[in-house]
């Protein structure tokens, strides 16, 4: 056998692809896939949320509340709050369970509806309250939330990208805390509307507990005087602009005839850490 | 923002990647088949023994090792390839250079020891430095021929 040397031309072990055709079509198909997902998901979580046994929501109630401490002894402070918030949930037939009031050191002017029916008030939004028909307005906007259940769906909807980001690319990637931040402005937006449903429902707590709806307004009032939103923030403001939701609270009182009365001052319980400015 | 800047940064690397990968790789592949043809008079087979042997002067084992990477463009394709599977083709190209470039290299040795055939050749793959899924691993491998040089005697 005599060898003769060869030289081969073609080569079976590369695939004669595009490598930008291959990039695009993966990229595409699997950013598809993705938000086919979290759509199909979003929209069952809508489905499932009004069907979540209280049993099940108090066991996750439990796994967040260990994650907070919530402090057993109250100040007067906070015994006060839950006096006032006690008194709206009695108006309140749809109240499934106990409602509990904390107040947290922080300078964000907010107020949280955990599961379980723990709800977070700052002290930030303590300090700029001028009425007990204020605070009431904010509590019962917060009851709202739960007759919803948007504190589960708020929930349900973190879970699922959370479950995203860990599985597909690892919790550091820069690709997927982009996807993240872009998927989570959707979800602002399902919170808007979510906003104006608690409103809605706390204006006609409101009424149902004074006889009137005084000082509704007022809070959105305060926060618009303290700070200048820019327009283009709105869309990723979780609340609707302050302007839009007093103009829908105003318009919500003329549509269901809701007197306004005289305002009940603050209890002297509620300490300040300056002269209140109004 | 910064996740903007960041996902700049990522495309602006995969851009960089692409066309300077794609100009390396076509001019090693040119290389290869250059040298290919340098060394075509001496065979690398994968018999143990050949009929007819000559007689042997000698034999020793001769070994051509490279180790190389692949572009961010590539992997990145194959991190994609990753999530819903399939033939990983980026890498390929890869593959295939390692071995024909480390057959070049064991090649070469055998002609500097003047051996007039190459035996019982064998390949031997192994990833080097790889730690999966973990930001900041590079992803290299190290391709080795091996075989038995033999002169005849003349």
């Amino acid at each position: 056998m005599k060898f003769t040397p060869r030289e081969i031309k073609e080569n079976v072990n590369i695939s004669q692809t595009s490598a930008i055709r291959e990039f695009f079509v993966l990229t595409s198909s699997i950013l598809g896939i993705l938000i086919a997902i979290y759509l199909a998901l979003g929209f069952s979580l809508d489905i499932l949320v009004d069907k979540i046994p209280l049993k099940t929501e108090k066991k996750l109630a439990d796994f967040f509340s260990r994650q907070f401490y919530f402090d057993k002894n109250r100040s007067s402070e906070e015994e006060y709050i839950q006096k006032l918030l006690d008194d709206l949930v009695a108006n309140m037939p749809e109240a499934s369970y106990k409602f509990n009031v904390h107040i947290v050191p922080a300078k964000e002017t907010n107020a949280f509806a955990f599961p379980g029916g723990h709800i977070l008030v700052n002290t930030a939004l303590i300090e700029e309250i001028g009425s007990e028909n204020e605070l009431s307005m904010v509590l019962a906007h917060e009851l709202g939330h739960y007759v919803h259940r948007d504190h589960l769906r708020g929930l349900g909807r973190g879970l699922v990208l959370t479950v995203f980001s860990i599985f597909l690319f690892g919790n550091d990637s820069e690709v997927t805390q982009f996807l993240m931040r872009v998927l989570l402005t959707t979800d602002l937006r399902f919170s808007r509307r979510q906003e104006a449903f608690a409103d809605a429902f706390a204006l006609e707590l409101l009424n149902k507990k004074y006889g009137h709806v005084a000082g509704a307004a007022d809070f959105f009032k305060h926060r618009m005087d303290k700070e200048k939103c820019p327009r283009i923030m709105k869309y990723f403001s979780t609340h609707p602009l302050y302007a839009d939701r007093i103009s829908m609270i105003n318009g919500e009182i003329l549509k269901k005839g809701y007197k306004v009365g005289e305002k009940v001052p603050l209890a002297p319980e509620i300490k300040k850490s300056e002269s209140p400015s109004g | 923002m910064d996740i903007i800047i960041n996902l700049l940064i990522i495309l602006l690397l995969l851009v960089a990647a692409y066309f300077l990968g794609t100009a390396i790789e076509k001019s090693n592949y040119e290389k290869i088949q250059k040298r290919e043809k340098e060394f075509l008079n001496l065979p690398a087979v994968t018999s143990k023994n050949i009929e007819a042997m000559q007689d042997i002067l000698s034999a020793e084992i001769v070994m051509g090792s490279i180790v190389v990477s692949i572009d961010y463009f590539k992997r990145f394709l194959a991190g994609l390839r990753n999530i819903v599977g399939g033939r990983i083709k980026s890498y390929e190209t890869l593959l295939d250079r390692g071995r024909r470039e480390a057959i070049l290299r064991m090649k070469e040795s055998a002609k500097a020891k003047g051996a007039d055939i190459i035996l019982n050749m064998r390949f031997e793959t192994s990833a080097i430095g790889v730690v999966t899924q973990k930001k900041g691993s590079i992803g290299c491998f190290e391709v080795l021929a091996y075989g038995t040089a033999v002169q005849y005697k003349k």
